[in-house]
């Protein structure tokens, strides 16, 4: 399987934004990413030349939507026909995410704490959600130098909340791109672990993502592996009971410094690697750009997921830099 | 077919309302210990916009959305080509239905302008 630097929330001029597909596909070429999946406002008609796009520029396109209604904005990808927004309530979010998945697509809420309206009608999450299985994905890190912001702290406090609550829902960014304009602000990358053989981009994304197998950064691409009874588990795995009986296990994480390296920029100094859990932080330990790795060895008992952090100094301010999603615990 | 559709204001221009209706928003959708830092940056937030979406639905299905700002779009379907956000094919007799779908409307009064119809091809 190999790690693509995604970008998974796009518009063109067949909705808001003001460039084409192809304008967005050469600026996301030129910014070292290896897909993008275009999410139009309520329709997909911006796709229609999306093979002569991909030929044309080398870019990876998935087939996507944002589901735009008046109690909230739900970024899919794989649907393939529309489905109508314009009878749906704000109790009816579950009988849409049906329609989703019956498509075989994916579902996920873009930018759930954008205030709403009469700023941006549906911006902000108002569905009622009764059960969270069926969402598929928080956009936890929206626009720009994501993680300063209120709105997305709170994004992440809530996928964090939910992991506790035992549900496995995984975490993306989503720049909500609408045009090609120069920007001086980080940038964030959504990595998917894709298979190579197989399947359309849209169907290997869609597998990836419903895996949870991403890991998302304004840098390197960070990855967290469990060693467990000879065993290694990756990224949106789940680790089986234990059959050891001290229930000790390695977590061990890896930042590369060399992907996408001419894409961003961060001052030379120690980072810090943290291990966070359903249990709280479970270990904390400083981090070089050259480093290998970093291993820790604990017990298993009590956990139902971890991830890893990377924190660091970015453009003069301490913050998260990069984070994976979770590897789960059965 | 041709879809001409219009409306106006776009903008609310009235500052004491604009205040209001954002201060209402970031009452319902910042977190307490956020909100007063919020509502600083009212400014931030104009100028608040009406938003009134086109979409289309022929007699057997959804021939897509133009969901944009602009206040005035100048919109067709043909058999080989559409307007961005619509969906080019057959124009099938029988009841097609445009929808407008009301987002966000901020100012006293807003009044909109939609004419729909069919021009023979002879390419």
């Amino acid at each position: 399987m190999n790690w693509m630097a995604c970008e998974l929330h796009t518009h063109t001029f067949h909705s808001d934004g003001s460039q084409s597909l192809e304008e967005l596909a050469a600026g996301a070429k030129a910014l070292g990413f290896d897909c993008i999946a275009l999410t139009d406002h309520n329709t997909m008609s911006g796709l229609w030349n999306k093979e002569t796009v991909e030929q044309q520029t080398g870019m990876n396109i998935i087939q996507g939507m944002e589901w735009t209604t008046f109690f909230g904005h739900m970024v899919t990808l794989g649907v393939k026909d529309d489905i109508d927004w314009r009878p749906v309530g704000p109790g009816d979010i579950h009988a849409g995410l049906a329609q989703v998945h019956e498509q075989g697509g994916i579902a996920g809420m873009a930018h759930p704490f954008r205030p709403g309206s009469p700023m941006c009608t549906g911006c902000y999450w108002e569905f009622e959600l009764h059960d969270w299985n069926d969402l598929d994905y928080i956009e936890v890190w929206s626009t720009t130098f994501a993680p300063l912001k209120n709105n997305n702290a709170r994004a992440f406090r809530l996928w964090t909340d939910k992991l506790n609550e035992g549900f496995r829902i995984a975490a993306t960014s989503g720049r909500d791109w609408h045009r090609q304009e120069q920007t001086d602000e980080p940038l964030s990358v959504t990595y998917l672990l894709m298979e190579e053989q197989g399947g359309s981009i849209t169907d290997k994304a869609v597998a990836a993502l419903s895996a949870g197998r991403a890991s998302v950064t304004l840098g390197p691409r960070l990855d967290l592996g469990v060693h467990v009874d000879g065993q290694l588990y990756g990224i949106g795995d789940a680790v089986p009971e234990g059959t050891s009986p001290d229930h000790m296990i390695e977590l061990q994480a890896a930042a590369d410094f060399e992907a996408r390296k001419e894409h961003w920029e961060l001052p030379e100094q120690i980072y810090t690697l943290r291990f966070h859990s359903n249990l709280g932080m479970v270990s904390e330990l400083p981090y070089a750009a050259d480093s290998k790795g970093c291993n820790v060895t604990l017990s298993r008992e009590g956990l139902t997921w971890v991830r890893a952090e990377l924190w660091g100094t970015i453009r003069g301010i301490r913050t998260m830099i990069a984070f994976t999603n979770p590897i789960y615990f059965n | 077919m041709k879809i001409d559709f219009s409306y106006n204001p776009k903008n609310l221009e009235d500052l004491a309302k604009s205040k209001m209706l954002i201060e209402q928003g970031l009452d319902r959708y910042v977190e307490d210990e956020l909100r007063e830092q919020a509502k600083s940056k009212w400014q931030s937030y104009l100028p608040l916009k009406n938003l009134i979406t086109l979409s289309v639905d022929d007699p057997s299905g959804h021939r897509g959305a133009a969901h944009r700002h602009d206040p005035e779009q100048h919109l067709f379907i043909s058999g080989l080509e559409s307007s961005p956000g619509l969906s080019k094919g057959a124009l099938q007799a029988g009841m097609w239905t445009v929808t407008l779908s009301l987002h966000a409307i901020v100012t006293d009064d807003c009044r909109y302008s939609l004419q729909i119809w069919h021009e023979e091809d002879h390419g």
